[in-house]
Parts: C-alpha cells; sequence; structure tokens
C-alpha cells in the first residue's frame, strides 16, 4: 500500500521533470536548421563555406562548412529565420606557382618559414555567389529547410 | 536492558525513503551546480574585460605619445619588389611597453624581421594581460605566442603585404574598408568621425589548439580580425592551408585560402567562450558586451572609423565596463 503511494508520487515527480525538460527543449536560441547540396557545374563542391546573411542586414549572420558537396547548419550553427542572401566560397590551387621567399630578409618570412614556390590558391566560385551574391532563400522557423544551390561558372 | 532495547529498537529507513533523500540531494545539486558553473564564467569573463580595458588603454597612451595609433602591422616601404627586411612588428609590439613589457620591448632589434634572431625572445612572449581565462590558456609554440586579443583589420579578406613602391611619407591605398588598424595605418582619435564610442578597436577571438596563426601577437596576418560576419559565428576563417586541419576545433572553424604572405587571404571572424557574444573595445576606451544576436548592419558599421554618412550605431547597451 505504502510503497503504491510512493510509487505515485515519484510519476507524478517525474511528469514534472519531463515538462520541465520539454519547455526547455521549446526555448532554444530560435536558430532553424538549414542542410542541402551545393555543386558547381553538376560537380559537388569538394570544400568550401556557406553564409546565410540576413537580406535587411537586420539579424546576425550564419554560416559553416560545405564538405563533399553538402552542408548542415544546426542548432547553435542554425540560421535565424527569414529572408537570406546566401554567399558560397570555395577556394583552391590555380596551378600557377608563386615565389614566397623574401630575398634580403634576415631570416625567414613567417611562422611558416616559406621557402620557395608555393601554390597559388583563388575563389573558383563566380562573384554572383559571393562578393556581389544574387543567391537568395527563405528560411522557416521550426523545421528543417532543405536548400540546394546548384552553381554554374558561367 | 532497558536502555539497551530503546538504543537500538528503532525502524530503519526504507529503501523508499533513502531514495527519495537521495534524489531531493540529487535535484539540489542539479540546480546549485549550473549557478556555480555561472558564477565562475561571470567572473572569468569579468578578468577578461579588465584584460581588454587594459590593452584599450594601452593604445590611447601610444596615442598620447605620438598622437596616433600603432599600425595594424608594419611594412617597410621599400623601393625594391620585396618585402626585404620587413620588421613585421603589428600594433601589439608597439603597444608592449605600456602593457608593462618595456624590458621586452627593448630588447626589440628594429633592423631585424620578427621571428628571427634577438627578436624571438620578444614574439615568444606570453603574459596574462593577453589571456582571456574564458578560453584555455594557448599552448607556447617554439617561436610565436598567441593572445586571445585581436584589432580591428575592418572588412576582410585581408590582401595586403608590401608596401611596393609607396612613397616614403603615404599611407597605403588600401582597396577595402581597413578598420582602424591595417597595414601601416597611423589612425589618429580625429579621424575616428562616426565617434569613438561607434568604432571597434579590440575584441576577442578563441585561439585555436591546432596551432595555427590565429591570434598571433608579432607577425602581420594575427593579431587582427574581420566584421564580415557577427561575433561567434561559425562561419569557417580564411587561414593559411598548412595550419588549417582536420583536427580542427568545430568551433573555430576555418578553411585553407593562401598559402604564403604574399597570395595573403585572411578573414578571422570575433569569438569567444562567453555565454551569447564577445567583449569589444571601442575607440573611447570603454569595453562592452556585444550580443552574438547583434544585427550585422550595425556590426559591419562598428568597423567603420568613418562612414559617407554619419552612421548611427544602435549599439544596445549592454554594460559598460
Amino acid at each position: 500500500m505504502s510503497s503504491g503511494k510512493y510509487l505515485l508520487g515519484c510519476d507524478w515527480a517525474a511528469g514534472l521533470l519531463a515538462a520541465c525538460l520539454a519547455a526547455c527543449a521549446g526555448c532554444g536560441t530560435g536558430r532553424a536548421t538549414v542542410e542541402g547540396t551545393v555543386t558547381l557545374d553538376g560537380q559537388p563542391i569538394e570544400s568550401g563555406s556557406i553564409v546565410f546573411e540576413p537580406a535587411d542586414g537586420a539579424g546576425p549572420t550564419a554560416g559553416g562548412q560545405i564538405e563533399n558537396g553538402k552542408y548542415r547548419l544546426a542548432e547553435e550553427g542554425g540560421v535565424m529565420p527569414g529572408k537570406k542572401i546566401v554567399r558560397i566560397i570555395a577556394i583552391r590551387a590555380t596551378g600557377r606557382k608563386l615565389d614566397a621567399s623574401m630575398p634580403g630578409a634576415e631570416g625567414e618570412g613567417g611562422p611558416s618559414a616559406p621557402a620557395q614556390l608555393v601554390d597559388e590558391l583563388a575563389c573558383y566560385i563566380p562573384a554572383i555567389y559571393n562578393e556581389k551574391s544574387t543567391l537568395t532563400c527563405e528560411v522557416v522557423a521550426g523545421k528543417a529547410n532543405q536548400h540546394n544551390f546548384e552553381l554554374k561558372s558561367e | 536492558m532497558r536502555y539497551r532495547s530503546q538504543r537500538w529498537d528503532f525502524r530503519g529507513f526504507t529503501l523508499v525513503e533513502l531514495l527519495v533523500v537521495i534524489a531531493i540531494i540529487g535535484i539540489l545539486i542539479a540546480l546549485l551546480l549550473p549557478a556555480v558553473q555561472a558564477a565562475r564564467e561571470a567572473a572569468r569573463r569579468s578578468q577578461c574585460t579588465n584584460n581588454l580595458k587594459q590593452i584599450g588603454l594601452a593604445l590611447h597612451m601610444h596615442h598620447d605619445r605620438d598622437k596616433y595609433f600603432p599600425p595594424g602591422h608594419y611594412a617597410p616601404k621599400t623601393a625594391s619588389v620585396s618585402c626585404a627586411n620587413g620588421s613585421e612588428a603589428t600594433w601589439f609590439t608597439y603597444i608592449l611597453p605600456f602593457l608593462e613589457q618595456s624590458a621586452a620591448y627593448d630588447q626589440i632589434d628594429w633592423k631585424l624581421a620578427f621571428g628571427c634572431g634577438a627578436n624571438q625572445v620578444v614574439t615568444n612572449l606570453f603574459f596574462s594581460t593577453v589571456h582571456c581565462p574564458s578560453d584555455k590558456k594557448p599552448e607556447s609554440s617554439s617561436t610565436y605566442a598567441r593572445s586571445n586579443y585581436v584589432a580591428n583589420n575592418g572588412i576582410g579578406p585581408m590582401k595586403e603585404w608590401c608596401m611596393v613602391s609607396q612613397a616614403a611619407t603615404a599611407r597605403p591605398p588600401i582597396s577595402r574598408e581597413g578598420g582602424v588598424f591595417y597595414i601601416n595605418s597611423n589612425m589618429a582619435i580625429a579621424e575616428l568621425l562616426d565617434g569613438t564610442s561607434n568604432t571597434a578597436m579590440v575584441c576577442e577571438i578563441r585561439v585555436s589548439k591546432a596551432g595555427d596563426f590565429r591570434g598571433v601577437m608579432h607577425y602581420p596576418e594575427d593579431p587582427l580580425y574581420h566584421h564580415n560576419y557577427t561575433p561567434n559565428s561559425l562561419v569557417p576563417d580564411q587561414i593559411r592551408t598548412g595550419f588549417c586541419t582536420a583536427g580542427n576545433d568545430p568551433r573555430i572553424p576555418c578553411i585553407g585560402a593562401f598559402t604564403a604572405y604574399n597570395n595573403r587571404n585572411m578573414t578571422v571572424t570575433a569569438r569567444s567562450y562567453h555565454p551569447g557574444g564577445v567583449n569589444l573595445a571601442l575607440g573611447d576606451g570603454s569595453v562592452r558586451f556585444v550580443a552574438e544576436t547583434l544585427n550585422i548592419d550595425v556590426w559591419k558599421a562598428l568597423c567603420t572609423p568613418k562612414s559617407a554618412v554619419g552612421e548611427v550605431v544602435g549599439l544596445k547597451n549592454h554594460g559598460d565596463c
């Protein structure tokens, strides 16, 4: 008898605890999950960054890494809902070499001590997708947003 | 006998009672622990704020002496194509005497580049004022000590590295918004036309344990940050390819963007481990806590010392220092 009463009491407490936890989970950061794929001329972008900027400038920026053509921004890295300007940056070697030695310097050039020829790197995504971006999307609160971006070099 | 039975004729606790007591104690501890942790973080944050204040004051002392803020980083104005004998000093180097490090400052050989010879003593010098206690103490590298405090380099990416064919007296033309601290800058307070309290000077970054350049005090590209993205944003920083390794902390993301000083392409976002934002020292020497949810427009406006039209920076007061 008495143990049944105690059990009932525990259930009630557990219910209250569960309700508290549910309430806390609801009052998150207000950021929505955004995920999807990014390709350039049909090829997945191996490594790069994606940025979601509020179109009206009101609100913080969000962004993250693109890996093997995929990105996922969730939890504290998620995106505030609203209309966004999207910027995509990916950098790779141009194939040209650059002389990074410092002629005449009394010692090496910096912490990496660049000796001679190094790869020249450059962003290979057209400016209409980053600096002067025309890409936009709408991020909706309370659901996982799927946004795929198919970029073209021309 | 009577005494004995009184003493030992005791019902004892049932298992349920014991469990309830343990549960109550558990809940009390669970309630208390986060509060204790928050109090400890608040203490670390105020120490961090104080360090930032010291650095802000040191910049002002430099201004008192020379009538301008130190350059973001210095490149000698050589006529040749190379940046030979570049001293590579940064704003941090110039304010050492005002952070009670004049002994180290006096050891600098200004004919050498930083990271060479005797100057390694200075580049490797770590002292507690440059470290925000909310972040782990940076592991010492062999040559370059790192700091959590970085100066406003405007809107990235930073590409400048050389003073090729610049007249000896000219401040370099810089083809982007360079903030208050850029290559060979010598900004005076009179040039902060937006108002000193509306211009960012020094902010915080998370120092990577992977040992990359971000936060290195005495090397041109490193004690600087950019206002491209709002604080604590997880947009990857653009750093040197060789240092952006797979084992990098996801809270300090990066992509490899350049290989050497002469194809520099650096963008670094302000970040901290304080919940909700970063500490920011403004041009008037005040230190404010800036929320990570602030509008990107406001954050960008904060980095410009002078805008075409007098911009009003609606920085909410999150508690002055």
